[in-house]
């Protein structure tokens, strides 16, 4: 299972990172903002992604909608402060699978993470 | 009957025997009896048949009554199984029935009983429309029952505004989604506690609304929803007035603490100078007497915020001394203004008013601060504080602007001066030691140039004198700039150019006391302004005194008050 | 800001009495009230809630109800009559102030009464403006209540 997490706030990285060790996932890449990520995402071609909504050049929801053209099938987390619930809405109905808000916690990580791989395909 | 009818018709083997046959089962499948009725009718009719035929013989035919027996008595037996199985069936459906009315009676019970607006709604063509049944809550939460077989959208829509509506059809879009679980659902609704006016009984009011969707798993497109309406509005208006009260607890804390540095006697007078110019402000407006010469007025208003905003700078009361701050300069605008309306005076109620509300809440808190102040302290005389707090001004002003002083007061004895007067006193004192400070002293530098001592002196002294009180102030700094009021006097036009450069400097001194006349253009909480000369003048006059001032140009400046005592009130403590 | 919604207020009573031939009503100046509100012989309220909360009445004199009824054609002036145009009068003034201040500023069906009121019960919010205005000799306050709410 290969990860990407983008957030333009290295420590939330590091954090959700350091989540990411309990799990048998690999994170493939990290990006600080939307156009990396694309860059990224093409490369690597994960099959989940953590996704902040709110990141400086194009936003979560432009990067994410970039994303769902590039592979439909991507499993997209949007990370949000706590006020964006319309943009998290809008990212559902773009594409994403699920959201967590920050802070992030660790069960919540996973329990997510747990949710959306245990659908059936 | 009918069996006779078969006889009479001529023969056993002939076809009207099925017409008995028929008519048994007719009789027997359609009438609704048990199934011991059934049988009953059944042996009757075989009985008479075989009675008929035993009693009427005919003997030829005897294997032909055996044969039509048999085929009788099987009829009979198929007949009355039908008629038990319908009868069961017909006892079912009422029976069933009956447990569906009772079952919707229950049902309708707890619509009635339930406290949240409950409905369905169906999504049909992309669109959600209203179910059949609602709760008895939605009429009561939103004024009106939701039309079944309406868009949803539509009828929310009067709720609520356009942008929330973008945001509901987002959110709409979301929950018909596959992959959007419950906990998601109930998490991103747009209408969390959202403000918003219903119509109850041609009466409008607000409320706070909780929209909660639920998705109900039987359907398998998830196309139906429950919605539930909860009115939050108590609890929101709780926490509101839980905030509101922090910060204003809050901003009491402060206040307080800004407000126990000083004595209860000062802060108990001040209280009541501010009451009384309050109460000026107020009957100015009010009072026909007032409405006459709004020029007039303007002056009167004025004189009154600009003491409250002195004395409050002189407390250190900021809160205070800010919104009497913005009063004044409101009516400095309006003083220069010579059509004044009634719209002029609409600000001045806004800023009165918003006067006044400090003002409560500060009394209030005074009064508790009296509670737990020394109660010893000598509270007879307004004016018992008035040496600490000239004194803490000047040093004020003195620490703000760079420069030195020393207050020297004596002869004090004014136990006895009724607060009535005190007041005025009191003003006159505050403005003396203002102007004093800020533009008679100077600053170290230019006093050590001048010979002088660093630190400026103000020497005050207040003495009863049989039936006189005398009340000497004095300064020595650099006294008037008459070129500084010469120059101010040609600016506004006092007179010609040429005629005011002749002017004796007397008649230049008795310009600062007109007012609005002003020689420096600071506006801060300490300076005047150069109303301070004004206000003297009047606060003197309507106290009966009369003054007189003595001053060397650069060296100091003295005011002499004489106050005939005849007019005074002595209240012996 | 703030003085627009006296300005309102007032320009509605001014406008009322434009129906009329003749003398125009002299406004003047408000005051702020914080307690003892003045109550005449009739008074009309109105409830108001929305961005602004709170309530606002007129309230006059007999004889210048009289004066209305007169003016308007009304007949025989008789309480029933007084209190049906004390209601109108509030009902003008208060629809005048939605017209301005739009969906935020809703008014409810004025409530007509004679004498004065238990003060308690009148939502009138802080800080509250008395208005007085005359016409044809007859003095009459138009009382406001309605600051923005802060939630």
């Amino acid at each position: 299972m290969k990860i990407m997490i983008v957030d333009d706030s290295t420590i939330v990285r590091m954090v959700i990172e350091r989540y990411l060790k309990l799990t048998n996932i690999d994170v493939v890449a990290q990006a600080a903002n939307g156009n990396d990520a694309i860059a990224l995402f093409r490369t690597h071609l994960p099959d989940i992604v953590t996704l902040d909504i709110t990141m400086p050049g194009i936003d979560g929801l432009e990067t994410l909608e970039e994303m769902m053209r590039i592979n439909p099938k991507v499993k997209v987390i949007m990370i949000s402060a706590l006020n964006s619930k319309t943009t998290v809405v809008k990212a559902i109905n773009a594409g994403a699978v699920s959201y967590l808000i920050k802070p992030l916690l660790a069960h919540k990580l996973t329990d997510t993470l747990r949710k959306i791989l245990g659908e059936k395909p | 009957m009918i069996s006779l009818m078969t006889h009479q018709l001529g023969g056993f083997d002939s076809s009207y025997y099925a017409g008995l046959n028929l008519v048994m089962i007719a009789v027997i499948v359609l009438i609704p009896g048990g199934f011991i009725q059934a049988t009953v009718n059944a042996l009757l009719v075989i009985g008479s048949y075989l009675g008929l035929n035993l009693f009427l013989p005919n003997p030829s035919h005897f294997k032909i009554v055996i044969n039509n027996l048999y085929f009788l008595s099987s009829t009979a037996v198929i007949a009355v199984a039908i008629n038990r199985v319908h009868f069961h069936l017909i006892r079912k459906e009422f029976y069933t029935k009956r447990q569906l009315a009772v079952a919707k009676k229950e049902q309708d019970t707890i619509m009635n009983a339930v406290n949240e607006g409950l409905f369905i709604i169906h999504k049909v063509d992309g669109e959600f429309y209203i179910g059949e049944h609602q709760s008895e809550s939605v009429k009561r939460i939103m004024g009106e029952s939701f039309e079944s077989g309406q868009k949803f959208t539509d009828v929310i829509s009067s709720y609520f505004s356009l942008e929330k509506m973008d945001e509901l059809g987002e959110y709409l879009k979301m929950i018909s989604s596959k992959n959007v679980d419950q906990e998601m659902i109930r998490d991103l609704s747009p209408l969390e506690r959202e403000g918003s006016t219903v119509d109850l009984d041609g009466e409008k009011v607000d409320k706070f609304l909780d929209f909660q969707f639920k998705r109900i798993e039987e359907s398998e497109e998830n196309s139906d929803f429950l919605v539930s309406i909860k009115d939050v509005t108590k609890e929101v208006e709780m926490e509101n007035e839980l905030r509101e009260h922090k910060i204003k607890s809050e901003q009491e804390s402060q206040m307080m603490l800004s407000m126990l540095h000083i004595g209860p006697a000062l802060l108990q007078d001040f209280i009541q100078g501010v009451e009384s110019e309050l109460t000026t402000i107020e009957s100015v407006l009010r009072e026909d007497k007032y409405h006459k010469e709004l020029n007039h007025a303007i002056d009167i208003i004025f004189r009154s915020v600009h003491s409250v905003k002195g004395n409050a700078a002189l407390l250190d009361l900021g809160f205070l001394a800010e919104k009497a701050e913005e009063f004044e300069k409101r009516m400095i605008s309006l003083r220069n203004n010579k059509n004044l309306t009634w719209e002029d005076f609409l600000p001045i109620a806004y800023d009165l008013a918003a006067l006044q509300k400090v003002y409560s809440e500060m009394k209030e808190l005074v009064e508790r601060i009296r509670l737990f102040q020394h109660r010893g302290a000598d509270s007879t005389s307004a004016l018992s504080g008035l040496p600490e707090a000239l004194t803490l001004l000047a040093e004020k002003i003195a620490n703000e602007f760079g420069k030195k002083v020393k207050v020297v007061i004596t002869d004090i004895d004014l136990s006895g001066i009724s607060n009535k007067y005190a007041y005025p006193l009191r003003d006159i004192l505050v403005q003396l030691t203002r102007n004093a400070m800020m533009h008679g002293i100077e600053n170290p530098e230019t006093r050590l140039k001048s010979n002088k001592k660093e630190y400026g002196t103000i020497s005050l002294s207040l003495k009863l004198l049989d039936d006189t009180l005398c009340i000497d102030f004095q300064d020595d700094g650099k006294s008037f700039d008459l070129t500084a009021i010469r120059a101010k006097a040609i600016l506004m036009g006092k007179g010609l150019e040429r005629e005011i450069k002749d002017w004796t400097p007397s008649r230049l001194i008795k310009l600062i006391f007109e007012p609005a006349f002003s020689t420096t253009d600071e506006s801060n909480s300490h300076s005047g302004r150069g109303m301070g000369m004004d206000i003297i003048q009047q606060r003197v006059r309507k106290i009966g005194g009369h003054f007189s001032i003595h001053y060397a140009l650069g060296k100091f400046t003295q005011f002499k008050f004489v106050f005939p005592m005849g007019l005074f009130q002595l209240e012996k403590v | 800001m703030k003085e627009d919604e006296l300005r309102i207020f007032i320009k509605g009573v001014m406008n009322y009495f434009t129906q009329f031939e003749g003398a125009k009503p002299a406004v003047g100046i408000p005051y702020p009230e914080q307690n003892n509100f003045i109550f005449l012989d009739y008074s009309g309220i109105i409830g108001v809630v929305g961005e602004r909360k709170g309530c606002i009445y007129v309230t006059t004199s007999a004889a210048m109800l009289d004066e209305l009824i007169k003016e308007m054609g009304l007949g025989e002036a008789n309480d029933e009559l007084r209190l049906d145009v004390i209601g109108e009068f509030a009902n003008n003034i208060a629809g005048n102030a939605e017209s301005f201040f739009g969906r935020n500023f809703r008014i409810s069906t004025p409530k007509v009464i004679t004498g004065s009121v238990d003060n308690i019960n009148l939502p009138l919010n802080l800080p509250v403006f008395t208005i007085p205005f005359e016409w044809k000799s007859q003095k009459s306050y138009l009382v406001v209540g309605t600051p923005r709410r802060n939630v």
